[in-house]
């Protein structure tokens, strides 16, 4: 059974160098079973290149990473046995169908008999691909194939899955059927690492997410943490007052959770940092009204992930 | 094991199957059970192998000429004219060079696109992270151009029993000639896989592969030169004589384990690198060597020997072919990286004799040099010393251990040199740049330009007055020249020098030598204690543990919250 309380993935001080160019530049973080990891990033951050090395695909200049326990650098054969990896390009052999790829992965994963049987029956079954079992691998659409893909890493039962942009060129409804295997993944007790550049698709399935750029990790954290953490720095919030706005002011700065009150470029206008969800500022507005201020207009600059992107990543490119 | 999901299979039968279902379902298991045990590539390989365009092509287009050959020797037996006991031999001729075509030229050639194909098409990352095992991967599609080749087999043999049954043909003749045509094709296959592994660019590859596709052309005109020289020789009976079975069990022993060591090398090309790389290759390249050694050996044998009149030229050859072997070993060592991994540090023989004997065989370029010279010495001269003492007078009188020492040395010396020089240049640009196998033969290449290329000029330019024939000690460096004046001159001279030449590039070696070996032993830092190391060592769960064997969640979302 799955032991929830060790981490399935632990990254630490990971380096990773070609020549001049910090790929992956002192990473650290971890992953627990039934959670999703999210990796977002500008192109060229060193997710691909992070995960190659927990696929045991690369090997780390300096740190090290352990799957189930296992390092990747001294014990990679038993990482590759709890380990599947979806790599960001399809590849196939020619005149093979889809069972039969999974049967190869299957078979290479040393599974015999039934246990082999059941595990590509299985797979087919959770990935939908039961319907197309004897169309030819290359004739495939792309989001069949991203399925495949799927299929073929999870065909080991692995304990960790790792997804390297796994919705990148999918269509909203196959990008929604991606996420709810995702979320059964994770459900079954799979540690899910996965990268993306759809920030808004990690926020709706991600535990966790780490913000990485130029081979640093910027920010780290459950999504809602990080979110207030965003907020901290500065969420911005403007209010258009009939009249008033002294008293605004002053109620304002009495307020908890409101800071940095400044009055706009127009005489009746306001705006202030709050700290807090969607309902704490509905609440503040209930109470603006209730304590007699006439509000005209109310609005707060939501924070999206990609708010939280464009804030922690600077553009860098190396 | 104790886990449900993973009993017996099948439920007992039922008292009233009938015995037709009861042989059915075992005829399903013992498939079932054979094609578990089978190797997963050579399984992937046939299904997709075999409905490749190329073989089906290949294999129609050599079914259309067997036919036409078969009926076209049948038109030429009614013929009375032709009526003669040859016909069979030209029958078998025919089938030989039409069955040797897809054999020798176009199932080598598909074996090395393959490999080549795992790379262009990225599978190759893909297989390697699976249990499967680089030897597994090319064992793999070795089996798979085997079962091909059992294709063919089966669809001439009937051709090949209608030339018997014409006459004019043994079955000893017959037999030699297929064995032929199957080893090669096996050999050239091997090469075909190694070749595979030895570019990863597109430019390199094509080069490989247009060379690979002359050498085969070369092979197939050789093997069918060879089949018929054995054929019309003997008039279709090629005579059991000790000539034949000496040369044919040499050539396929030899065959056999050059085969085996070129597996080892596309093995050890496809390894990752943490892996060792190098101990199972070094142990293969020991047995061809000792093989060239056995057959010299088998041929100075008193009653054997002389019946196949075996002379000093036979030992030249072998004895160059021992040499060039050693030579071809430190080009592959010369392209090893170098560099040792923390994982490989750990699994170093540690006992006493294990570093005696099993350091030679550890990764390092330099402790490469020594394990050639070392092998190479220990191989052949205890065998000179109990020749020199043991060989009956009368025998030792028409070859001269002495000279064998002598030629033995000189080799030995070339090794020592021009190795030893490769070694530290490359120790030296290993520092500065990635340095492959490309890169050693360009260092070896280099010496032998400087040293037996630039005499020659040396010595036409100057046109220095040396008598045609006589030796110039400036192509000392040059073995062929040089070993020529050993062979013919028994009084000596350039030996002695080679040996002086030879210390100084050893002893420039050694400090690396043992600084690899230092290396080797110097553990990484410390491990982290795990306490529960032993309880981690066991495999994972089998996959799917948690669904019932056989059935499958109506509700995968479902299934998986328990
Ligand atoms: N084999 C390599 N040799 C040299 N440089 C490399 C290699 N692989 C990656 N890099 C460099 O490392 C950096 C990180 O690359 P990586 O592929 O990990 O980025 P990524 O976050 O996956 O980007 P993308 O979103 O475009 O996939 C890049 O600057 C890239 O040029
Ligand atoms: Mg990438």
């Amino acid at each position: 059974m799955i032991d929830r309380s060790q981490p399935a993935i632990e990254v630490y001080n990971l380096h990773r160098f070609f020549g001049r160019v910090r790929a992956v530049d002192d990473i650290s973080f971890q992953v627990y079973p039934g959670q999703v990891f999210g990796f977002i990033g500008p192109n060229g951050a060193g997710k691909t290149t992070t995960m190659r090395i927990l696929a045991t695909l690369d090997q780390p200049s300096y740190g090290n990473a352990y799957v189930a326990g296992f390092s990747v650098v001294e014990d990679p054969d038993q990482v590759r046995l709890r380990l599947g990896f979806m790599p960001d390009y399809f590849n196939t052999y020619p005149y093979v169908n889809v069972v039969e790829y999974l049967d190869f992965y299957a078979r290479a994963y040393g599974l015999r008999g039934n246990q082999r049987r059941r595990a590509v029956e299985f797979t087919m079954h959770f990935t939908g691909l039961e319907p197309l079992a004897d169309k030819p691998t290359r004739a495939l659409s792309k989001g069949m194939k991203q399925r495949l893909c799927l299929g073929r890493a999870m065909i080991h039962d692995p304990l960790v899955l790792v997804l390297d942009e796994p919705a990148a060129g999918l269509d909203p409804r196959a990008r929604i059927e991606l996420r709810q295997m995702i979320r059964r993944l994770a459900q079954r007790g799979k540690a899910v690492f996965i990268s993306s550049h759809i920030l808004t698709e990690l926020a709706e399935i991600c535990d966790a997410v780490g913000v990485i750029e130029a081979g640093k990790l910027r920010a780290q954290g459950p999504v809602e943490h990080i979110r207030r953490q965003l907020a901290r720095g500065g969420a911005t919030v403007q209010v258009e007052l009939l009249d008033q706005v002294e008293q605004a002011v002053r109620w304002l700065e009495q307020h908890p959770g409101v800071s940095q009150v400044e009055r706009g470029q127009q005489e009746n206008m306001l705006t202030f940092q709050h700290e807090g969800d969607a309902s704490e500022r509905a609440e503040l507005l209930r109470q603006m009204v209730q304590a007699g201020l006439p509000v005209v207009g109310f609005s707060a600059k939501g924070h999206t992930l990609e708010d939280l992107f464009l804030a922690l990543t600077e553009g860098n490119v190396q | 094991m104790t886990n449900p999901a993973r009993g017996p299979a099948a439920p007992p039968p039922a008292a009233d199957t009938s015995s037709n279902q009861a042989a059915e379902g075992r005829w399903q298991r013992w498939e079932a059970a054979l094609s578990d045990r089978l190797n997963p590539i050579l399984v992937k390989e046939a299904r997709q192998g075999l409905k490749s365009r190329l073989f089906v092509f290949t294999f129609f287009a050599a079914l259309l000429f067997a036919w036409g050959w078969s009926v076209l020797g049948v038109a030429l037996l009614v013929d009375p004219a032709y009526e003669d006991s040859r016909a069979g031999l030209g029958m078998f001729l025919g089938y030989c060079a039409i069955l040797a075509f897809p054999l020798l030229v176009v199932g080598p050639q598909a074996a090395y696109r393959s490999m080549v194909n795992e790379w262009e098409d990225a599978t190759y990352e893909l297989m390697s992270i699976t249990s499967l095992e680089a030897g597994h991967i090319v064992r793999g599609k070795l089996g798979s151009a085997l079962l091909q080749m059992m294709l063919y087999a089966a669809v001439f043999l009937p051709c090949i029993g209608f030339t018997y049954l014409l006459g004019g043909v043994s079955l000893l003749s017959i037999a030699v000639g297929l064995v032929a045509i199957f080893a090669g094709s096996v050999f050239a296959t091997q090469l075909g896989l190694c070749l595979a592994t030895m570019s990863r660019n597109r430019g390199g590859q094509m080069l490989l592969s247009v060379l690979f596709l002359v050498a085969l052309l070369g092979l197939y005109w050789m093997v069918l030169l060879f089949v018929g020289v054995l054929l019309l020789e003997g008039g279709g009976n090629a005579a059991s004589s000790p000539e034949l079975w000496y040369g044919l069990f040499v050539t396929l022993t030899l065959l056999a384990s050059y085969g085996y060591a070129l597996y080892q090398l596309t093995r050890s090309r496809l390894l990752f690198p943490s892996e060792n790389r190098t101990t199972a290759l070094r142990l293969a390249l020991l047995v061809p060597p000792a093989l060239w050694l056995a057959a010299w050996l088998a041929a100075m044998t008193p009653g054997f020997g002389p019946q196949l009149g075996m002379d000093d030229e036979l030992t030249l050859f072998i004895f160059s072919a021992f040499f060039i072997h050693w030579a071809a070993v430190l080009l592959i060592i010369g392209g090893e990286s170098g560099e040792i991994s923390q994982r490989m540090r750990r699994r170093v023989p540690r006992s006493v004799l294990g570093r005696l004997f099993g350091l030679w065989l550890l990764p390092g370029p330099r402790l490469g040099y020594f394990y050639v010279l070392l092998s190479y010495a220990g191989m052949i001269f205890p065998w000179l010393l109990v020749l020199w003492y043991t060989l009956p007078s009368p025998f030792s009188a028409r070859f001269r251990p002495a000279e064998w020492v002598r030629l033995a040395g000189a080799f030995w010396c070339y090794l020592a040199i021009y190795g030893g020089i490769a070694t530290w240049l490359l120790a030296w640009l290993r520092r500065r740049v990635v340095v492959n196998m490309m890169l050693a033969a360009a260092v070896i290449s280099l010496q032998v330009v400087v040293f037996c290329i630039v005499p020659l000029f040396v010595e036409v330019i100057t046109a220095s007055g040396i008598p045609f024939g006589q030796y110039s000690p400036i192509h000392l460096l040059n073995p062929i020249i040089t070993i020529d004046e050993l062979m013919a001159n028994p009084a000596g001279g350039p030996e002695y020098w080679l040996m002086v030449l030879a210390l100084p590039t050893v002893v420039v070696n050694v400090p690396g030598a043992y600084r690899e070996m230092v290396l080797l032993y110097r553990t990484g830092p410390a491990q982290q204690p795990e306490p529960e190391a032993a309880a981690k060592e066991q495999p994972p769960e089998h996959p799917f543990a948690d669904l019932a064997a056989g059935t499958l969640p109506s509700s995968t979302a479902q299934s998986s919250s328990s």
